[in-house]
């Protein structure tokens, strides 16, 4: 930053970006699980591989998250102390009963539908605040103007919906009922193009903030990560990806090639957003 | 194992102190001196000084400070900060086209926020504020999640991260043939030396004098000595006197009287913080010529 030359150590850097990104997918496959099941019944052939998605990406996730610690033996020491003002504080509640609630539900689904559905809508509750926690977090550095930005909790919100359903795709394209994949391609593709416009309000924003905004803005329009920007998470994540999936007929190698294409879009989503709080 | 490290490292105090001191001390200590060092500091460990609702802060005069650097070189001595960190640090920027050039140097260090973002983040309390206001860490709670980093506007924090103390297997001599190169050192000391050991702090918080790697760090205003009574160190060791250290409570303290008569300024006071160090007046060469100027 112009105002404060001094080399800084890097807080949160591609470890914390992945983790972000593996458990707002997590939370995603689980609401669409939930969604296949008791809501869209059609899906419901998809809702078992979605629900064995949540804890898997989630375990993932959180081991990312333990070895970027300095001292991940020390980790009790946050379950054992609450600072209410911390989000991360809470943030590991929220991460460790929605993966206790995944696991639950995956094992009540083949035993009790009806205790499933009760445990699902507790566990809707925590896929929503294990999502959307991490972008308060970081919206707790005051100096960091992309991290500020309004637009963070519902981008992270619905990048994880996103990336969630799209595993779901790439996992299951080739193997289940063509029509019920096509038909949820589609609604992803519309979810792209509502996450594809909130960005926009997001750049504007900071484009007429203060001078930090502005900065933070400008790296990601024409800066440090221009390139990333444009072409990784705007074209090749989002356009291209949605474009395939909005057509009628894709094959289903071309689906999962546009799955894993729209999993890199949102990654890269949350890596700018992390990293450009740098700026 | 923890245990054992501790006791080796209170069975080195002593031996360490003296060579702490020999470089506080510039390089003109004999070992008298040094050895009477160890006695005060003994002296010094029964009288603690209460914090109490004190409001400590630091006023930096940037019209006396010269910009020599002291003040970062001395924390380091103190505080044994490894390579590539800083506890105090400064913002420097040339401005301008030569012949109108001007060159600007602001020491920096930890603001101790009132209201600091650092330990509102942290959420194990390791950072927390303490006694005399100062924002205060304890390594023994903290597990490096980085987002006091993060949570800093003033980059002042960072994480411990670096393969400790290299300069042990050093045999480099600082001054040739007059004094150790640690290499002849470190046997001497039983050759079980611990990296970056404090002994000063250790006396008031158990597990900070080991400074662990993987646990954040940052300037802690000195409240090893600040409890016993006296300045922090690069306060007492700025030769310009351009830091002024004191309570702001108190009314007739010098950093009272010296912000009573001029305006202060601190860094990036629109974010709430609410920093308590501040700086006042700056560097201005020269005067100007009278005049309304032309349109």
């Amino acid at each position: 930053m112009i105002a404060y030359p001094i080399v800084e150590q890097m807080s949160f850097d591609w470890m914390i970006a992945l983790f972000f990104f593996l458990s707002g997918t997590s939370a995603g496959s689980f609401l669409f699980s939930m969604m296949a099941n008791y809501w869209k019944k059609d899906y419901k052939p998809l809702a078992t591989t979605a629900a064995w998605i949540a804890p898997i990406v989630l375990a993932i996730g959180m081991f990312i998250a333990l070895i970027d610690l300095g001292k991940p033996s020390r980790l009790w020491r946050l379950y054992l102390y609450l600072n209410p003002t911390s989000m991360l504080s809470w943030g590991i509640w929220f991460l460790s009963i929605f993966f206790l609630i995944t696991v639950a539900y995956l094992w009540l689904l083949k035993k009790d539908e009806n205790k499933a559905k009760r445990l699902g809508y507790i566990g809707v509750l925590f896929a929503l605040a294990a999502a959307s926690y991490t972008a308060v977090l970081l919206a707790q550095a005051p100096a960091r103007a992309l991290w500020h930005s309004s637009m963070v909790p519902p981008l992270f919100v619905l990048g994880g919906l996103i990336s969630g359903v799209a595993l779901v795709i790439l996992v299951s394209a080739d193997k289940t009922d063509r029509a019920l994949i096509n038909r949820l391609g589609r609604g992803l593709g519309w979810l792209i193009l509502l996450e594809l416009g909130l960005i926009p309000i997001e750049v504007l924003t900071l484009l007429n903030g203060g001078a930090d905004d502005v900065i933070a803005a400008k790296a990601l329009l024409v800066g440090e990560y221009s390139f990333l920007f444009w072409v990784v998470e705007i074209a090749l994540g989002a356009v291209i990806p949605a474009a395939i999936f909005l057509r009628a007929k894709a094959s289903p190698r071309l689906q999962s090639a546009a799955a894993m294409l729209v999993l890199i879009g949102i990654f890269m989503m949350r890596y700018i957003i992390v990293m450009g709080g740098h700026m | 194992m923890k245990k054992i490290k501790e006791n080796k490292a209170v069975a080195l105090t002593e031996r360490r102190l003296s060579r702490r001191d020999f470089f506080k001390l510039g390089g003109m200590a004999v070992t008298a001196v040094a050895a009477s060092g160890v006695a005060n500091s003994v002296a010094e460990a029964e009288k603690t000084f209460s914090l109490k609702g004190k409001r400590l802060a630091m006023v930096i005069d940037l019209q006396r400070c010269t910009a020599c650097g002291a003040c970062t070189i001395v924390c380091k001595n103190e505080n044994n900060v490894q390579e590539g960190v800083a506890w105090a640090y400064r913002i420097r920027r040339t401005s301008g086209k030569f012949p109108n050039v001007r060159y600007h140097y602001m020491p920096t260090l930890c603001n101790h926020c009132e209201k600091a973002p650092c330990v509102r983040i942290c959420p194990t309390g390791a950072m927390h504020k303490e006694d005399g206001d100062i924002t205060a860490h304890s390594p023994e709670k903290c597990f490096g999640c980085k987002s006091c980093i993060a949570a800093c506007p003033y980059h002042v924090i960072s994480r411990n991260s670096r393969k400790t103390h290299r300069f042990w297997r050093d045999d480099k001599q600082l001054i040739k043939d007059c004094t150790d190169s640690p290499k002849e050192v470190a046997p001497k000391v039983g050759g079980t030396v611990i990296p970056f050991y404090n002994p000063d702090r250790e006396k008031f918080r158990k597990g900070s004098g080991l400074r662990y790697k993987g646990i954040v760090e940052k300037c802690t205003f000195c409240d090893h000595r600040v409890k016993i009574g006296k300045l922090p160190y690069c306060v007492m060791r700025c030769p310009a006197n351009a830091r002024i250290f004191g309570d702001l409570n108190d009314p007739n303290s010098k950093v009272s009287e010296i912000l009573g008569r001029y305006k202060p300024m601190r860094l990036k006071e629109h974010l709430g913080t609410e920093p308590k160090v501040f700086y006042v007046r700056s560097f201005n060469p020269g005067n100007y010529i009278t005049g309304k100027g032309a349109v």
